[in-house]
């Protein structure tokens, strides 16, 4: 316990700056701060450490820890902590002069922060963002964030933010030479300064504006900035560079302004100080600037001195920018290499662009894959909701249609039987009726043989009989032959009995003969449609009457549909049919010399697939077979 | 002084007419002189009934069959209808129907229609019976013979009333012709001839039973 103590009082101690990282790793292993449970305290201890190393300008140890604080982080998602290990990592960066990796992990902690809705944060590093931009002329990239920069800040009231960020849009307007724009925001910047009341920022401000002014050419309004600024109290002790630099600036302005006299002596002063200071890149345009006012005053071979020294410190400092300005003026006032310098220039030139242009490309990169990063994350998010309203309403959709086809499918189905049910009533009908008609013409038969035998035979008998009864006592030859007449007479009713006789026997009156009818009334009917030849067969053995009904029904009907199938579509010259009787079955064969079909296609067909459940329905078997030479349908049904 | 008759026999078959010839020859004497005619068909019958009365010399005696064969021409279906009209032309003529038939219904229709002087069913009639029946119409009697008798006798005990159309729906269902049928050839309405055959069951006592039930009473009572 005492030791955990012990060790957690360390780790406060150095977080709360009370011993130093050198005293810290001294009493902390690595490999201890390593081992202990990755919690918060841990992260902040390494991420110190990182920053500290960073505050020593320990690249190397910085790197690592810097590294090593990502990655624990990345371990329990702390997204703040990776934010400001990425923070640093871009400044260090920035520090070295990698512009464009300093601006990626700048973007990199921006989308954390963003994430984090850390507004100042964000602010900050957007502001960042548009510093680098700035710096490699990508001023429409750089204007863009500083705006967003702004519109996160500005509610949170930050002066010195709010400044810098003012300040960079004034650098960036005054690079697109649109000065107006620029003292504008110069200005606004300035404002902000003087409520955070620091002079050294105040008369950086006075002196970015005395620029602005300078490049409009309005020297005296810029000879005021650069001279207010100057006032600034102790500004020498405080900070040299921007003294020198006002300095090197006003000189420069009084000698464009064509005030040469009062150059030398402050471009003078100026490299004084900066000399003193080793301000290398103030020296550089300090010795252009005093390049050019030698050179102006035809005093050629110190001008040549002062432009060669900026060049070489240029050089030394690969500030390309100086190079490139030193390498013009040198063409200038060497006018015997001028030409080697303007093409050394324009080689530099050219690569500086590409440079340039590439950087500005990966930011452009980097900017764009952001973008399409919050891009990406709403449209995913829109497209959540779009997949759920679309697979919901695809859903409902589904069980709508499944419902209307399920319905569909039953009304089918019902109306189907009901088509069956009145195609059976229509043949019950059609067997009534012939049953009918069959009764009725056995009635008639009866009554006419009832006449017959009434009115004729009984006639005659009874004509015979009184007769014969008349000449019964007579003995006289006349009558006599009467009586021979008479008898004749009785022979020719034997005769007539007979053949009444006969006529009954031959009257059929099964109640068969009506099916059979119909079946011949179907036949007749189909071939006089169908105009075909052909036979209806069938078989004397058929004992109709012992033939269910049912199976009647469903026989006619699969031939009544076979034949509307030939008239349809076969184009037949020539039908048979044939019923016959075989091992306890009815067959029945329809063939045609059509044109075929295709019984896999049309197998699905309704008359067809109707034929087939009529012959399932009474346990039979329906073949259908058919070919270019014509269709046979066999159908085969069971009967016990 | 011999008496002067004139009769007619209308009969489709001549071996019938020469029957009724033979017999009634038979009975002529001094006094009875007879003036036989003798017709096969309705047109011929008919048109001799008209001469006759023309001639103001009507037939005194008319045998008529009652299965004729049909007379379209006139528009005389059959013997009975024959009968009517002889009765229109010819009143002072005596009919004497001789007939095949014997349903109640068709003789208790002629009994009705035609009420003739005699009336005999062939199968009944010797040549005896037909000289009697003759002899008793020249003496201003009406002579009919025994089936006649027994049914005319049933019908006057019956206290059951049945009006024609009653009678020819038992009839005609007798024969065979269904109710739906019965429409067409009893003018009445099938609604109607459904409460007049409820009627008859009622009256005959039949309290179930179908057609043949009402038939099978109905020929029991002598209506068929």
């Amino acid at each position: 316990m005492e030791n955990v103590n012990g060790k957690n009082e360390i780790f406060y101690n150095y977080l709360e700056n009370k011993v130093s990282l050198s005293y810290f790793l001294e009493t902390q292993s690595i490999e201890k701060i390593n081992s202990i449970k990755n919690d918060s305290l841990k992260r902040s201890v390494i991420y110190k450490i990182s920053y500290d190393y960073y505050l020593n300008k320990d690249s190397v140890n910085f790197r690592t820890w810097n590294r090593r604080i990502v990655r624990i982080s990345h371990q329990q998602m702390d997204s703040a902590k990776i934010a400001e290990a990425f923070w640093d990592l871009a400044s260090f960066y920035y520090e070295h002069d990698r512009i464009d990796s300093a601006y990626y992990y700048y973007s990199e902690s921006e989308k954390l922060y963003s994430f984090l809705n850390k507004d100042l944060l964000q602010g900050k590093m957007l502001l960042n963002m548009a510093i680098m931009q700035t710096k490699v002329k990508d001023y429409i990239g750089g204007e863009v964030n500083t705006a967003n920069a702004l519109r996160l800040l500005k509610p949170l009231g930050k002066s010195n933010l709010l400044y810098s960020a003012y300040n960079n849009l004034g650098i960036i307007f005054n690079e697109l030479e649109d000065y107006n724009k620029s003292l504008q925001y110069h200005k606004k910047a300035l404002e902000y300064v003087k409520e955070l009341e620091d002079p050294i920022k105040e008369a950086n401000a006075l002196n970015n504006i005395g620029v602005v002014y300078e490049n409009q050419a309005q020297y005296s309004a810029a000879i005021k900035k650069f001279e207010e600024a100057l006032t600034t109290g102790n500004l020498l002790e405080k900070n040299p560079r921007l003294y020198a630099m006002l300095l090197d600036n006003l000189g420069y302005t009084h000698f464009k302004n064509g005030n040469p006299q009062n150059s030398e002596e402050l471009l003078l002063h100026s490299l004084r100080v900066r000399d003193s200071i080793h301000h290398t890149a103030g020296l550089v345009i300090n010795n252009l600037h005093y390049a050019e006012y030698l050179s102006s005053t035809k005093d050629t071979v110190n001008a040549y001195i002062h432009a060669n020294e900026a060049l070489s410190l240029a050089k030394s400092s690969k500030s390309y920018g100086d190079i490139l300005s030193a390498l013009l003026l040198l063409s200038e006032i060497d006018a015997e290499n001028g030409k080697s310098y303007l093409e050394e220039y324009i080689d530099l030139s050219d690569s500086l662009q590409k440079e340039e242009r590439s950087i500005r490309n990966k930011f452009a990169r980097i900017r764009f894959e952001t973008d399409e990063f919050i891009e990406e994350n709403e449209n995913l998010t829109a497209e959540r909701k779009w997949i759920i309203a679309g697979a919901s309403g695809f859903f409902l959709i589904a069980i709508l249609l499944y419902i209307i086809r399920d319905q569909k499918a039953k009304n089918k189905e019902l109306q189907l039987q009901r088509v069956q049910q009145a195609a059976n009533e229509e043949i019950y009908n059609l067997l009534l009726t012939s049953q009918d008609k069959v009764e009725q013409a056995k009635n008639e038969a009866k009554s006419r043989i009832s006449a017959e035998l009434h009115d004729g035979i009984l006639s005659k008998f009874f004509g015979i009989r009184l007769s014969l009864e008349m000449l019964q006592d007579k003995e006289d030859p006349e009558s006599k032959s009467k009586r021979k007449e008479f008898i004749k007479e009785m022979k020719a009713v034997e005769n007539d009995i007979r053949e009444v006789s006969h006529k009954l026997n031959s009257a059929k009156f099964e109640s068969g003969v009506s099916f059979v009818q119909i079946l011949h009334e179907l036949w007749e009917e189909k071939q006089k449609l169908g105009n075909f030849k052909g036979e209806l067969i069938l078989g004397d053995d058929i004992n109709w009457d012992e033939i269910a009904n049912k199976v009647k029904i469903h026989v006619y009907r699969i031939l009544q549909e076979s034949l509307s199938n030939i008239i349809k579509y076969a184009q037949a010259s020539n039908v048979f049919i044939s019923f016959s009787i075989a091992d306890k079955s009815l067959e029945m064969e329809v063939v045609d010399d059509g044109c075929g079909f295709d019984t896999e296609k049309s197998a699905k067909g309704i008359g067809l697939s109707n034929m087939q459940s009529r012959a399932k329905d009474l346990g039979g078997k329906l073949k259908v077979n058919s070919g270019e030479e014509g269709t046979k349908i066999e159908l085969e049904i069971p009967l016990t | 002084m011999s008496k002067k008759i004139k009769v007619l026999i209308i009969d489709d078959h001549p071996i019938i007419a020469d029957s009724y010839e033979n017999i009634l020859k038979d009975m002529e004497d001094g006094d009875l002189k007879l003036f036989i005619e003798k017709r096969r068909n309705i047109e011929e019958a008919y048109q001799s009934i008209e001469i006759s009365k023309a001639q103001n010399s009507p037939y005194h005696f008319i045998f008529l069959d009652i299965s004729l064969p049909v007379a379209e021409t006139l528009g005389i279906f059959s013997g009975d209808e024959l009968g009517v009209k002889i009765r229109e032309i010819s009143p002072e003529s005596k009919i004497v129907v001789m007939t095949m038939h014997n349903e109640n219904h068709r003789l208790y229709n002629i009994l009705r229609t035609i009420n003739p002087e005699a009336f005999l069913i062939k199968s009944d009639v010797s040549p005896e019976d037909l000289k009697i029946a003759f002899k008793d119409l020249l003496d201003d009697r009406i002579h009919y013979s025994q089936t006649i008798r027994l049914l005319l006798r049933k019908q006057i005990v019956q206290d059951v009333a049945l009006d024609n159309n009653d009678r020819s729906i038992l009839y005609h269902l007798s024969k065979g012709v269904r109710t739906k049928e019965l429409e067409d050839i009893v003018p009445l309405s099938l609604a109607a001839i459904e409460k007049r055959k409820k009627n008859m069951r009622e009256v005959f006592g039949l309290d179930k039973g179908g057609d043949l039930a009402l038939i099978e009473k109905a020929r029991q009572l002598g209506f068929l």
